[in-house]
This record gives structure tokens, C-alpha cells and sequence, in this order.
């Protein structure tokens, strides 16, 4: 356990996170919490999250971790979705720290009955006797995963024993097969992460994984890599084999604040899986993050492009092939309109898993076509904690209707955007993250600003294009500048006209918690009048 | 300069309002919009700059312009005479 500053806290056996596990066990008990029921763990990434989540699970609760609301009283938004998401599971227990339960309680209408609890009230009860021992069935609930949703509000995924283990062990298999003998040994090996423990990638990806398989884990709180993102780099052991898993956007966070100044002591020549995944991977970032990087010893052969989702426990597909960042050209098909030209290579399934591309109707798609991916094996999850209807719309049988678009070639998938974004103009769709990604390419600089596209209905003219942009300057003339650019490069791309073109201070776009635009959102705040504009 | 001096310029520069709008009673997300990135990109310029370091349970207590000068203030009590 890393602190802010990428500095040790203390050091933890699997023997000694198994017994404070056991121990906390006891405490829930005494604190009356039940079999099946949820425990909402608000902390920290810090050892009090592991008693926590695993003491929970010792006892066969539900463990759901959620985001803890932190810095500088910015926690509003998080405090406001975490009163919806109590109320919602009707979880009777949740630990947080004292200033969170305060201010929980002044801002919002919890439930009556719900108990809130701090670690430090938790390690004050007895933990003398342990309960009975939980001995889960495969396909029982282990956990409750929140969705990142980009689209929507957070689901609750209910995830068995069965799809987690099963998904640990072939993601090692997906990581670790491909590579020579050598960097295979997990005592030699090292994971590092930076993700919050909330997020599937971090919590599955990373701790359970590294734990499960005797490699070493180092956590680093969220805050230690966002605010100074060289920690993140500078964690990883130039003495063990690293692997590391971020979204695009931690690559391109790194290109975008690091300096050569910062890259001192920085070694990457033993990274040998810098996962990513967990939103859109872009050819763009990890080109320039491997040019940046190089210098200390990065190779882009260290990629390890993937693709997966709560729904299935985590991994889908792993690029396996050690060569890089590979693309194919992303096929022409009535369905999606041809102008992105290449998509990243996010690999073949993982272990006992299929992945099929289908038409509409769910027939299976021959390679190169687009449509949409399903997903069948043991890593899928069992439903939607108390949400049935949100459960039949998303599995079919035993398949996951994941949501994503993608084409297969040669056994391995390429996913082009969601078929719930898809924006139709004119008989034509469009992927709102195409037109994002050409507007962010004109704002120039930083590089932090983004853009939310969407369709708002126009009536006899049909679907509308708006695009709402962050911009790097108030002055109404560079404004000006930045909107005849973008309208032109939008319109000579795509030949798409640009109905309205809005600008916002950069940081308005409500985000994820990982940093996507909510896109959903910023349409209904246009839509409501609720954008703050910028004049030009 | 002074800390809290500095620290105000910080939290203008960071959250692009003129100095002079800055009240204690300001809150830092109500009023000046700072949301998570940009509340740590404040809370490292201080750090850096001040070559302090702020505790994560003082972190959560920040909710005000105010609170951050108060936090400046215990740390360097002022002396007398």
C-alpha cells in the first residue's frame, strides 16, 4: 500500500490480509451484518478497504464498493449518487470515513434504517470468535460491481464466485502464456495500480488478480497518479517484471503532464504488459505515449490492448500477440457510416469464452462485418442486483448483449463505438466519438479539453448534430477561430454539418469517475437550457 | 510572500476567477466549479508550492476558500509581537 506520494504505507502478506479479513468477519457479525445482504464500502484505497470488502465477503455479504467521496468538498456529486445507490439496494450497512457520514447525513435523505459505520468504530468491536465459515456455492453472488455507465446511470451487477475465479485465472493465462518462460515466474513479477478499488479494472483486474496468483501488489490511491501521474511510473520496479493496466486516458494523461524533467528515475525496460482497456483504446495515444517514453525504455510490444466489462466479471479478449499496437481497417457497412479508418486489435477471447459479432436479430455476422458483440462463457454474470427488467435486456440466454459494436478478423475483435450513442443523420450513423475526437484534435494545447457529441431531434429536418466542446480560452475570437475549424474539418471528414456548436469552460462536461464525458447528461443539459455557454 | 497570500493567487489561477472575487466563505465547488481533477490539481500546486504536505483527513475537511487559509494559518501560527 502506496500513499499519495507513491511512498510506502505498510507492507501485507496474503496471510496477513486473510487473517485481518477473518477478523473484520467478526466484527460485520457483531455490527449485524447478514448473509447476501450488501455492504456498501465508501474508503479509500487503504488496508481498512481490504478488511472491509474481504471480511465482508468472508461472511457471504455483498460487498459493492463505491467511490469515497474526497478532495476539497467536491464530493457533492458523489454524495448525491451514493444516497441514490443506498436507497436503490436498500443495504442496511455502510462504512465510510466520519466527514463522508457527516456530510451524508446533512446533505441527503438516507434511509432510516441505514447503519454507517467508520473503520475505526469496526476495529473497536470484539472480533473474538469467528461465524461460520461461508462456503459459497459456484454460481452465488460474491460481490456487486457498480458499472462505470457511460452511457447511463451505474448498474449493479451481481458477480458469482465462479465467473471471478474463472475470469483471475484466464486473465493470467491471457497476460502470461504469450510471454517467455522467464517473465512467466509471479514471484518475479509485480502489479502495480493506480485505478480505483470501485472499478472493475482495479478490483479484478489488478488486486484480485495479483492476489490469486502470488504476485506482488502495489496500490497506489487514485489521487497519487491523478495529481502527480509520474508516481504511477516511478512505482513500477525496474527489479521485477511490471504489468499495469490503465484506461487510454491514463496513457494519455502521462503524455500529456509529463516532461523529460519529470521522467528522472524513471526506468520502463521491465514493463512488460501495460494493459489497456476499460473505455476506447485510441492508435493515437499509445503511439505517442511509446515516443515519449521510449527514452526510458518503453516498448510498445509492452501493449496489451483489451477488452472487457463488469458483466463479465472482467476480461473479454487480450491481445496476445507481443507486437504492438496492431489495426485493421474498420470495414464500410451500411451500418456504420466509412469514415473511421483503422480501429485497435484488442485480441482473441480469453480462456473458455466466445465472443460473436450478430446482426440486429442475433444471428451470428461473418468476420468484417460490424455489429453487434455478445459474449458467452463462465465469466458472465448472474443479473442486476433487484433489476430484472435491466437483466433480461441484457442477456439473452446464456450470451451478453454487450451494447458495443465491433467486426472480428482472424479470430480477434475490434470494437468501432455503442449502439446506443450511434447518432442518425440522415439515414447515415455516426459515432459520436469520431466527431469528439475531430473536435478535440482542433482545441490545440493541453490536450484536457473534450468535446460531447449527440443528436437532438429537429423536427421535419430530422436528427441534428450538437456538438458541445470544452474550450481552452474565453476570448470570443479564438472561439470564433476554433468553430469555423472544427466545423470545416468535421465537415470535410464526414461531409456532416454541425447544427449547433456550443462552447464551455474546460472541466464543465460531467464525467465518470475514469474521466469519460457523460454524454447523456450534457445532451439533457442542453436540452434543459442548463449549459453555461461561451459567448462568440 | 506570504502563504495564504499565495495559495489565493493559486486558487484563482487554478480556478480561473480574479482574485479579488475570493471570499473566505467561497465554496470551493458551489461557487468556483472545482470539481475532483481539478480539486487535486489545486491540492498539488499548494503542496508544491507552499512545500507542504496536506493530509488526506485535512483534505476532506476543505470545503471553503476559508478553510484552506485556516488549514495555512494552524500550520504557521502567527507570531506575536
Amino acid at each position: 500500500m502506496l500513499d499519495r506520494r507513491g511512498r510506502l504505507v505498510e507492507r501485507r502478506t496474503m496471510g496477513e490480509v486473510l487473517e485481518t479479513a477473518v477478523e473484520m468477519a467478526a466484527r460485520l457479525a457483531r455490527a449485524n451484518v447478514v448473509n447476501r445482504t450488501p455492504v456498501v464500502v465508501a474508503l479509500p484505497t487503504s488496508w481498512p478497504w481490504l478488511e472491509v470488502w474481504f471480511g465482508a465477503l468472508a461472511i457471504g455479504a455483498l460487498p459493492v464498493a463505491v467511490s469515497p467521496a474526497s478532495a476539497l468538498g467536491s464530493a457533492n456529486e458523489d454524495l448525491r449518487r451514493l444516497a441514490v445507490l443506498l436507497s436503490r439496494l436498500q443495504g442496511r450497512h455502510l462504512v465510510c470515513s466520519p466527514q463522508m457520514r457527516r456530510r451524508l447525513v446533512e446533505s441527503s435523505d438516507l434511509p432510516a434504517d441505514l447503519v454507517a459505520l467508520t473503520p475505526e468504530e469496526l476495529a473497536a468491536l470484539p472480533a473474538a470468535r469467528m461465524v461460520t465459515a461461508n462456503e459459497p456455492e459456484p454460481s452465488t453472488a460474491a460481490f456487486l460491481q457498480l458499472t462505470s455507465g457511460t452511457t447511463g446511470e451505474s448498474r449493479v451487477v451481481m458477480i458469482p464466485h465462479r465467473a471471478v475465479l474463472h475470469n483471475i485465472v484466464a486473465i493470467r493465462h491471457a497476460i502470461a502464456d504469450p510471454l517467455r518462460k522467464e517473465f512467466r515466474d509471479p514471484s518475479k513479477a509485480l502489479t502495480v495500480s493506480w485505478l480505483p478499488l470501485y472499478h472493475d479494472m482495479g478490483l479484478v483486474g489488478s488486486l484480485l488478480h495479483g492476489m490469486l496468483h502470488g504476485i506482488e501488489v502495489r496500490l497506489l490511491p487514485p489521487s497519487a497518479f491523478l495529481g502527480r501521474p509520474a508516481t504511477w511510473l516511478r512505482a513500477l520496479d525496474p527489479d521485477s517484471y511490471s504489468f499495469s493496466a490503465a484506461p487510454n486516458f491514463g496513457y494519455q494523461f502521462c503524455v500529456e503532464k509529463l516532461t523529460a524533467d519529470d521522467l528522472s528515475g524513471i526506468d520502463l525496460s521491465d514493463w512488460k504488459g501495460a494493459l489497456v482497456g476499460a473505455e476506447m483504446v485510441r492508435l493515437e495515444t499509445l503511439n505517442e505515449f511509446t515516443r515519449h517514453f521510449e527514452d526510458v525504455g518503453f516498448r510498445p510490444d509492452a501493449f496489451r490492448p483489451c477488452y472487457g466489462m463488469a458483466e463479465a466479471a472482467l476480461a473479454v479478449t487480450m491481445d496476445r500477440a507481443l507486437e504492438g499496437p496492431r489495426t485493421a481497417p474498420v470495414p464500410i457497412s451500411t451500418d456504420h457510416a466509412g469514415y473511421a479508418t483503422e480501429s485497435v486489435c484488442l485480441g482473441p477471447p480469453v480462456a473458455d469464452t466466445e465472443v460473436w459479432v450478430t446482426s440486429p436479430t442475433g444471428a451470428r455476422l461473418p468476420e468484417g462485418r460490424i455489429g453487434e458483440v455478445r459474449v458467452r462463457g463462465p465469466g458472465i454474470f448472474v443479473g442486476y442486483f433487484r433489476d430484472p427488467e435491466a437483466t433480461q435486456e441484457t442477456l439473452d440466454g446464456e450470451w451478453l448483449k454487450t451494447g458495443d459494436l465491433g467486426f472480428m478478423v482472424g479470430g480477434e475483435l475490434y470494437i468501432t463505438g455503442r449502439i446506443k450513442d450511434i447518432l442518425v443523420i440522415r439515414g447515415q450513423n455516426l459515432m459520436p466519438h469520431e466527431l469528439e475526437r475531430l473536435a478535440e484534435g482542433e482545441l490545440g494545447g493541453g490536450g484536457t479539453c473534450r468535446a460531447a457529441a449527440f443528436a437532438v431531434d429537429h423536427g421535419a429536418e430530422g436528427e441534428q448534430i450538437v456538438l458541445v466542446v470544452e474550450a481552452p480560452t474565453s476570448e470570443s475570437e479564438s472561439l470564433f477561430r476554433m468553430a469555423g475549424a472544427i466545423r470545416r474539418d468535421i465537415g470535410l471528414t464526414l461531409g456532416m454539418p454541425i447544427a449547433d456548436l456550443v462552447f464551455v469552460s474546460a472541466g464543465k462536461l460531467p464525467r465518470t469517475t475514469s474521466g469519460k464525458v457523460l454524454r447523456r447528461r450534457v445532451r439533457e443539459d442542453y436540452l434543459n437550457q442548463a449549459l453555461t455557454q461561451l459567448d462568440y | 510572500m506570504d502563504p495564504k497570500e499565495r495559495a489565493l493567487r493559486l486558487i484563482s489561477e487554478v480556478c480561473g476567477v480574479e482574485l479579488e472575487t475570493l471570499k473566505p466563505e467561497t465554496q470551493l465547488v458551489a461557487e468556483l466549479g472545482v470539481d475532483s481533477a481539478r480539486a487535486l490539481h489545486l491540492l498539488v500546486k499548494l503542496e508544491d508550492e507552499l512545500d507542504i504536505e496536506i493530509e488526506d483527513d485535512e483534505v476532506a475537511e476543505m470545503q471553503t476558500v476559508g478553510d484552506i487559509l485556516g488549514y495555512l494559518d494552524r500550520q504557521q501560527p502567527a507570531v506575536d509581537g
